[in-house]
C-alpha cells in the first residue's frame, strides 16, 4: 500500500509505449530545430546593441528586460501577483498577521541570522544596483531579498508577519503599479504607453525596479510562509480535510 | 573547443539527463524534490556555459531555490495524515 507521498500510478505497456514515442518526435524535432541555426545568427543583438546609449542602462539583457520590452516584465510582475492572490484565497486570508510563529531558533541559528541577514540585504541591494551594468536587477534582488526574509522567520522572527494588512497588500501591489503610473503617465502625454523618454529612461528604469525587487521579495516570503497554520487554529490538520 | 570544454560541457548534460530520469522515476515524492533542486543547479552551470549569466542567476534563484522550497511545502502537505490531530512540524 503507497502512502499519498509515494507516486502510485501504473501505466500501461501501450501508454508507455505512445508517450515514449511522442516524446522522443519531441526530442528530434528540438534537436533538429537547433542544429539548423546557422552559426552565426546574431539575431537582434545588433539593434538592441545600436539603441543601448538612449536606453538609460549599460547592459544589453537589462535594456531588453526593462525597457525594450518592459510590457514582458510589467506582465509577469502581474503573474507573481496573481499567483501570491491565489495563495491568499485558498487559504482565506488577507494578510498574514495570524500565522503561527517558529518556536525561537537554537543558538547557531541565531547567531548565523545575524550575519547573514544584513549581508542578504547588502546582496540585494548590489543585485538590484549592478542591473544597470552587468547581470543582475529586479528578480535577482527580489529573490534574495525574500529568501532573507523566509530565513529570518525559519529563525523565530515575526519578518513579514509583522506587516499589517495594508502595509502588506501595498507593497505586494507596488511592483504592477509602478509600471501603470509610467504607462498613465505617458497616456497623459499621449505617447506609446510603455515608451521612456531618453534623459530620464536611467533614473525611471532604477525606480522600476526597486519597487519590482520589493514586490517580488514580500511575495516569495508570502508564497512560504503564508501556506503556514494560523496562530489560533486549534486544530491546525483542519486545513488538510477536503472542505 | 578544447577537449576540457567539451569534457566539462558532456559532464552537465549528462548529469541533466540523469538527474531528470531520477526527478521522474523516483518513488519517494521528497527525493524527487531533492533532485529537482540539484537539477535546477546544473541547469545553472548549463546556462553560464552558454554564456547566459542573466538566466544563470534567474534559474538558479528561482528555479531551485523557489519552486524547490515551494515543492517541498507542497510534499509535506501531502505527507500530514489527513484523519489524526497531531501537530505538523513546523
Amino acid at each position: 500500500m503507497t502512502s499519498p507521498a509515494e507516486s502510485s500510478i501504473k501505466p500501461t505497456l501501450v501508454l508507455r509505449a505512445l508517450s515514449t514515442l511522442a516524446v522522443s518526435a519531441v526530442a528530434v524535432f528540438l534537436i533538429a530545430a537547433l542544429v539548423d541555426i546557422p552559426d552565426d545568427a546574431a539575431g537582434l543583438t545588433a539593434l538592441a546593441a545600436q539603441h543601448l546609449p538612449s536606453s538609460g542602462v549599460d547592459h544589453p539583457v537589462t535594456a531588453v528586460l526593462l525597457n525594450y520590452r518592459a510590457y514582458d516584465t510589467w506582465l509577469e510582475v502581474g503573474v507573481l501577483l496573481i499567483a501570491v492572490m491565489g495563495m491568499l484565497l485558498f487559504h482565506r486570508r488577507s494578510d498574514l498577521q495570524d500565522i503561527r510563529s517558529m518556536p525561537l531558533a537554537e543558538p547557531v541559528l541565531e547567531w548565523a541570522i545575524k550575519l547573514l541577514f544584513p549581508m542578504i540585504v547588502l546582496v540585494s541591494g548590489y543585485l538590484l544596483w549592478t542591473g544597470k551594468y552587468s547581470s543582475g536587477g529586479a528578480f535577482q534582488a527580489g529573490v534574495v531579498l525574500g529568501a532573507g526574509g523566509v530565513l529570518l522567520w525559519i529563525a523565530g522572527h515575526r519578518s513579514i508577519t509583522a506587516f499589517r494588512g495594508p502595509l502588506f497588500r501595498g507593497l505586494l501591489i507596488l511592483g504592477f503599479v509602478s509600471f501603470f503610473i509610467v504607462t498613465l503617465a505617458n497616456v497623459a502625454l499621449q505617447r506609446p504607453i510603455l515608451d521612456l523618454p531618453e534623459q530620464y529612461a536611467g533614473t525611471i528604469i532604477l525606480l522600476i525596479e526597486a519597487a519590482a525587487t520589493l514586490t517580488i521579495a514580500i511575495t516569495v516570503a508570502a508564497l512560504i510562509i503564508g501556506v503556514q497554520p494560523l496562530m489560533h487554529d486549534s486544530s491546525p490538520s483542519a486545513e488538510v480535510k477536503d472542505e | 573547443m578544447t577537449i576540457d570544454e567539451w569534457m566539462f560541457d558532456g559532464l552537465i548534460v549528462l548529469a541533466l539527463l540523469a538527474l531528470a530520469w531520477r526527478v521522474l522515476h523516483t518513488q519517494d515524492l521528497f527525493k524527487s524534490v531533492v533532485l529537482f533542486i540539484v537539477f535546477g543547479l546544473v541547469m545553472a552551470l548549463a546556462w553560464v556555459r552558454l554564456k547566459a549569466p542573466d538566466i544563470a542567476l534567474a534559474e538558479a534563484a528561482i528555479g531551485a531555490g523557489l519552486t524547490g522550497v515551494l515543492l517541498l511545502d507542497a510534499v509535506r502537505y501531502f505527507k500530514r495524515p489527513p484523519t489524526t490531530k497531531e501537530e505538523p512540524e513546523p
